[in-house]
């Protein structure tokens, strides 16, 4: 007996008698069997049957969808061939079972639909075109191609993570006994994202990582490099997307120059709200470039610059765009970082009059003493700041009197993360004990706050 | 026991973490006073504090349960987060230490650099010096000087590639290290967040499972309360109800004690009424037998009443139903037959329009016939003179002729003396048909002469007439009443749907067609028809003003009367216009005898003498004396006579009495005249017997006599006839005879010259073969003409 899919197997199990019931006296030989759902194995199937299937078997040809009924549509739907084009499946067949078996046997991993707000069809658009991009050698890009697939595409997918981007076949290849490569400097242009990026209308996150992954023995650095063409491309993309709010380039040789073009370029761009520039190369020209980039950005909220090399220097420069009252960015995340003391003094002096960060990483920035005590100062002064992230910093004891006697007067820091500072155990149970305090402070403020809505709401 | 895991939790608690630990404790230990106060006012107050109460239980459950959990993640996160940050650690150093090391093979490389220029220097300097020198000997040490030298620094760069090249190796061995590490990172993050998770969830579970636990407590609780709450109504209830039960039991008693006194009262008093309506029921049941008696009897009448009424309504109505139809079905008669009349009224008219037409058309047409009859019987008769004559004289001429034959015969053949037979022929004027009617010829001659003068005679009585016309318009009046009371009085002779449709018109008209239809009732058709009726009616007239005057005067007066009223009828045919047509006509087609003119003559005269009645006096005057002498001088003129209804019927009948013999006498005399010739006239014995006397002149014998002549004649006739036959052959054969002889005679003459009779044997194409046939048929030709000669001589 064929089960739709519309109900779900908990109701089958539900359905489905335990062994005690059925080895009961009574059900032994009983012959009328209602839960038996293998009754009609060998009668022949209906002709309603045979006509879907004969629809199923001729569906390239005739999309007789809407004419079924709902009964039929489901069958149908259920036994459609995974392999149809998109092109006829994309605009007529809606998010459902179809899809959901089009992923669950194209990928057995990572079919968390949840990830996707709950649609087969966007999980299997947003995969098939990260695996396409992904594949795409620079040399078999074909615009027009491209162009019908993102325009298929472009009103599901929000989404793109592209892990790896095929690096250009090198003109000549010497062979596999010689590993020299050739000496002169060679064209590292990947695919162009920019029709990838324009024409998905709702691509809300762009995740991009240059390289590529499993190459094996294969490896060359150039493999990994990626041209100023590249980041102009993405840029000139991201003028024109108008959901876009979180971008990531990450894990790649994103270096100053590069960052400043693809900075310099999407500048025009006002939705986004995150940039990720974790595991790159970014050195302090790069994030004074960064810092502009906060003076002109007013959306942007969050910016991850986790394990670059960034100096003094940069971190001064993003800690003067931090000044600008237009940037009302809540994250900072600077792990890995070695800005050293003098960018740390230069960041809490900032942030003494800050009122929109609310989360600074500092982890393993190379400050000690000397900036702990500066960022003690700081606390006592900051208003916004919930979470602070100083681990992997020598502070020594000074630095955690400095701290705990920073956060003693603090009423808004939620999190202190203090661990690999060598600050003393007092210092540490001070500083839990004044969280705890602001913690208790900050729940309560928010049940208030929730009593007095519901209460708005009861009114 | 709920209480005691909860201080265990307590306690337990209290052990780990202080601060908000005791906290918690305390509060605990505060809602356990309060729960035990709650459950002591529990009883007394009701169920709304205890809600409270548990709510806050059920808070400070989910209250515990939170921070605990919240406790558990927060532990959970440092953790995993360790990792990372150990993580990071090791970078820092490895960063700080890979620093170190760089700064120092930099260095080092810096120095071999340096030494190895200094040595390449030294070395590059030499060449200078080589090219100076020329003893090759020195050269070739030199050379050798310059190649070690050189291989030191090759050697030495190579030392520094191998050293540099096992710190690569160790380098890679690091990041394999390295590598292995993060993959212990790895799979340690992961063994912890499965811890995690799975404390996670133990802990949830068993914090919801307390919170459930608390929530049947409490439920255990709420339970127990309402449930007593609700024993203690019951019960009050209960006894509620056991007094409300007595007390009814009690009044129920009573009523019904009540109820029997009353019912025993009832029945005593039903019986006796029920007795005494018995009683009152049988009385009014035989009434009622008797009511129901009569009542029968009167439906049963009222019954027939009704059904005979009703027939009687039903036979009403069919008779009304019948009448309607048939004064439906009569008014449509009367209609068509108005129709019909009005249809056959103008068709009359113009019949009789027309008939008159045809009449004035045929009686012309008569008199040209006549006029033509008379016309041919006058040629008829000459013609037939004529032909007499002609005939008369033929036979005379045969007569003579056969006289002649006959005197011829006697005298010639016969040798006889002939003697003329006695011829006696009659004459036209002997016959006496012709007589006779020469008679009749002769007797028309003279009634065409009198014609003439019966015209000049109308013509007088029309100007008499004409001129009494005038002097008798006064007696109009009276004449009218007596036509009235005629008209008036014989209704019976008038159709009645005459009257009817007569209803509308006019009194005069009205007169006037009744007495047309009387008069055609009566057959009155002329003038004097009219008189006859008069005459009639005169012994029953009499004078209004004289009416008590003697009965023998009567007589008298009612003839003049009569006659006044005759010549006033006359004189009214200027009204009655038809009338007096037919009477002019009458006059003028049947050529009235000179007596009956006559008579008509005087009559016209005595109306000329009635006519004196009126102030002025006739021309007639001299003749009237003589007939005033018998009218009563004391009777005024001008008042009209009378005549009774009475007597008109009287007056009617004499008539019809008078007038059907006359009728057929006037009808004979209506003959018309035959226009009779002496051919018509003469009858056809008399023309036989004319025409046969001239047969019979002679007598049978002489006829025999002619017929013997005759065949002897014949006879002779035929021999002569043969004679003469004979004559004429013998002329002829002598000539033939004279002919051959000539013939024969050149033929002796000339015998060679065949050719002339032969040509056409000789002309013949010869043939060959048949040569001597030829000459033999030649031969038989000549025999055969010779022959013929021979024939003919």
């Amino acid at each position: 007996m064929r089960v739709p899919h519309t109900i779900p197997c908990n109701t089958y199990q539900v359905y489905h008698p335990s062994d005690t019931t059925e080895n009961l006296q009574g059900e032994v030989n009983r012959t009328l069997r209602s839960e038996d759902v293998t009754w009609d194995k060998n009668i022949p199937s209906t002709l309603v049957t045979l006509c879907v299937q004969s629809l199923v078997s001729n569906f390239k040809d005739k999309q007789a969808l809407q004419l079924l009924p709902d009964e039929d549509r489901c069958l149908l739907l259920e036994t459609l061939p995974i392999d149809l084009p998109l092109i006829i499946t994309v605009p007529l067949l809606e998010d459902g079972i179809y899809w959901k078996r089009c992923s669950q046997i194209r990928w057995q991993s990572l079919n968390d639909v949840r990830d996707y707000e709950g649609s087969w069809k966007r999980l299997y658009l947003e995969r098939h075109l990260q695996e396409y991009i992904e594949n795409l050698a620079p040399e078999d890009f074909v615009h027009s191609e491209v162009e019908s697939l993102v325009h298929l595409c472009s009103s599901y997918v929000k989404r793109l993570n592209i892990l790896q981007l095929q690096a250009p076949q090198p003109p000549t290849f010497l062979g596999s006994n010689g590993y020299e490569w050739p000496t002169e400097i060679v064209s590292v242009d990947h695919i162009n994202l920019e029709p990838f990026i324009k024409g998905l209308v709702c691509l809300e996150e762009l995740h991009i990582m240059f390289g590529v992954r499993q190459c094996g023995m294969n490896f060359a650095w150039i493999l990994f490099k990626f041209s100023a063409m590249d980041c102009l491309n993405i840029g000139m993309g991201l003028n024109s997307a108008k959901c876009m709010k979180t971008l990531r380039i990450h894990r790649s040789t994103l270096d100053d120059t590069l960052v400043t073009i693809l900075l310099q370029h999407m500048v025009k761009n006002t939705t986004i709200t995150r940039v990720d520039f974790s595991h790159c190369n970014i050195g302090d020209n790069g994030a004074l470039a960064i810092g502009k980039l906060l003076i002109f950005q007013p959306t942007l909220k969050e910016l991850v610059l986790c394990n670059n090399k960034i100096g003094a220097a940069g971190a001064s420069g993003l800690a003067s765009a931090l000044t600008h009252r237009s940037s009302p960015l809540k994250l900072l995340d600077l792990r890995l970082n070695v800005i050293g003391n003098q960018g740390v003094t230069d960041l809490c002096s900032v942030l003494t009059n800050s009122e929109h960060l609310q989360a600074l990483i500092l982890v393993s920035c190379g400050f000690t003493e000397q900036a702990a005590i500066k960022i003690g100062h700081m606390l006592q002064q900051n208003t916004s700041l919930q979470a602070l992230d100083v681990s992997n910093n020598y502070l020594g004891e000074v630095g955690g009197e400095a701290l705990s006697l920073g956060i003693k007067d603090n009423t808004t820091l939620l999190k202190l993360d203090h661990r690999m500072t060598g600050i003393t155990k007092e210092c540490e149970s001070s500083i839990n004990m004044s969280l705890k305090h602001n913690i208790d402070r900050y729940k309560r403020k928010q049940r208030e706050l929730a009593e007095a809505t519901g209460n708005n709401d009861e009114e | 026991m709920e209480e005691n895991a909860n201080e265990e939790g307590a306690s337990e608690l209290q052990i780990t973490s202080l601060g908000p630990n005791e906290r918690k404790l305390a509060r605990r230990l505060r809602i356990k006073k309060r729960l035990q106060k709650a459950n002591q006012q529990q009883q007394l107050n009701g169920c709304q504090e205890l809600e409270v109460d548990i709510k806050t239980m059920l808070e400070i459950q989910l209250q515990i349960s939170e921070d605990q959990l919240e406790r558990l993640l927060l532990d959970g996160k440092e953790l995993i987060t360790n990792v990372q940050v150990a993580n990071d650690a090791r970078e820092v150093k490895r960063r700080k230490d890979e620093v170190a090391t760089r700064e120092k093979r930099l260095e080092r490389l810096e120095d071999q650099a340096n030494e190895s220029v200094e040595k390449f220097n030294v070395v590059n300097s030499r060449w200078k010096i080589f090219l100076e020198s020329n003893d090759p000997l020195d050269l070739h040490r030199d050379m050798e000087e310059q190649k070690v030298k050189c291989a030191e620094l090759i050697s030495q760069k190579d030392k520094l590639i191998k050293e540099l090249k096992t710190e690569l190796r160790l380098a890679d061995e690091r990041f394999e290290k390295d590598q292995e590490k993060q993959k212990e990172d790895l799979w340690l993050v992961t063994e912890r967040i499965d811890n995690q998770v799975k404390v996670m969830r133990k802990a949830y579970k068993d914090e919801l499972k307390l919170i459930e636990e608390v929530i049947a407590l409490e439920h255990k609780q709420l339970m127990e309360v309402s449930e007593k709450k609700w024993e203690a109504l019951y019960k009050k209830h209960e006894k509620l109800e056991v007094e409300h039960m007595e007390k009814k039991f009690q009044t129920v008693d009573e009523y019904e004690d009540e109820i029997y006194k009353v019912a025993v009262e009832h029945h005593e008093k039903l019986r006796e009424v029920k007795i005494k309506l018995e009683s009152d029921i049988q009385v009014l049941q035989q009434e009622l037998e008797l009511v129901k008696g009569q009542c029968l009897m009167n439906s049963e009448k009222l019954v027939y009443n009704f059904q005979v009424l009703k027939r009687r309504e039903e036979e009403n109505l069919i008779v009304r139903a019948k009448q309607k139809r048939r004064i439906n079905r009569l008014q449509d008669v009367v209609n068509n037959l108005k129709k019909k009349i009005a249809e056959t009224e103008e068709s009359t008219e113009t019949e009789s329009a027309r008939l008159t037409e045809e009449v004035m058309r045929l009686q012309h047409n008569i008199l040209d016939i006549e006029k033509k009859a008379d016309h041919f019987a006058e040629v008829n008769d000459r013609k037939y003179q004529q032909v007499w004559e002609l005939n008369r004289d033929t036979a005379k001429t045969v007569l003579d002729k056969v006289l002649d034959i006959d005197r011829i015969l006697h005298e010639h053949q016969l040798g006889l003396e002939w003697t003329h037979p006695d011829v006696s022929l009659l004459r036209l004027e002997d016959l006496a048909s012709y007589r006779c009617a020469m008679q009749v010829i002769a007797d028309l001659f003279p009634e065409k002469g009198t014609q003439g003068k019966n015209d000049e005679l109308k013509s007088v009585g029309l100007t008499v007439r004409n001129e009494d016309m005038e002097k008798l318009h006064a007696k109009e009046r009276l004449l009218q009443n007596i036509l009235k009371l005629v008209a008036d009085n014989s209704d019976f002779l008038v159709e009645q749907k005459l009257n009817e449709l007569l209803g509308p018109h006019t009194d005069k008209k009205k007169m006037l067609i009744k007495i047309d239809n009387v008069f055609t009732a009566l057959g009155i058709n002329t003038e004097a028809e009219i008189m006859m009726l008069k005459k009639c009616f005169l012994p029953y007239a009499k004078c209004s003003v004289c009416s008590t005057s003697v009965e023998e005067k009567m007589t008298t007066t009612f003839r003049s009367s009569h006659e006044s009223i005759g010549s006033a009828s006359t004189a009214g045919d200027t009204e009655t216009a038809e009338a007096g047509m037919i009477f002019d006509t009458s006059i003028v087609k049947f050529g009235v005898d000179p007596a009956k003119a006559e008579q008509l003559l005087k009559d016209m005269d005595i109306t000329a003498i009635e006519a004196t009645s009126t102030p002025v006096k006739s021309i007639a005057g001299a003749k009237a004396k003589l007939h005033l002498t018998h009218s009563k001088p004391g009777c005024s003129e001008t008042l009209p006579l009378f005549i009774d209804p009475v007597y008109v019927f009287k007056a009617l009948r004499d008539f019809a009495v008078k007038f059907a013999p006359k009728e057929h006498s006037l009808h004979t005399n209506l003959k018309s005249v035959k226009h009779s010739t002496v051919s018509r006239l003469l009858s056809t014995q008399d023309v036989t017997a004319f025409w046969t006397r001239f047969r019979k002149i002679f007598s049978q014998q002489r006829e025999k006599l002619w017929d013997g002549l005759l065949i002897g004649l014949q006879m002779y006739h035929r021999i002569l006839e043969d004679r003469h036959k004979l004559n004429v052959d013998t002329v002829q054969l002598k000539r033939q005879n004279a002919e051959l002889r000539r013939l024969l005679h050149f033929y002796i003459q000339n015998p060679e010259d065949e050719s002339v009779f032969l040509s056409s044997w000789e002309h013949l194409p010869p043939i060959s073969r048949n040569y001597r046939h030829k000459k033999s048929k030649m031969k038989f030709s000549k025999a055969t003409s010779k022959e013929r000669g021979r024939a003919i001589l």
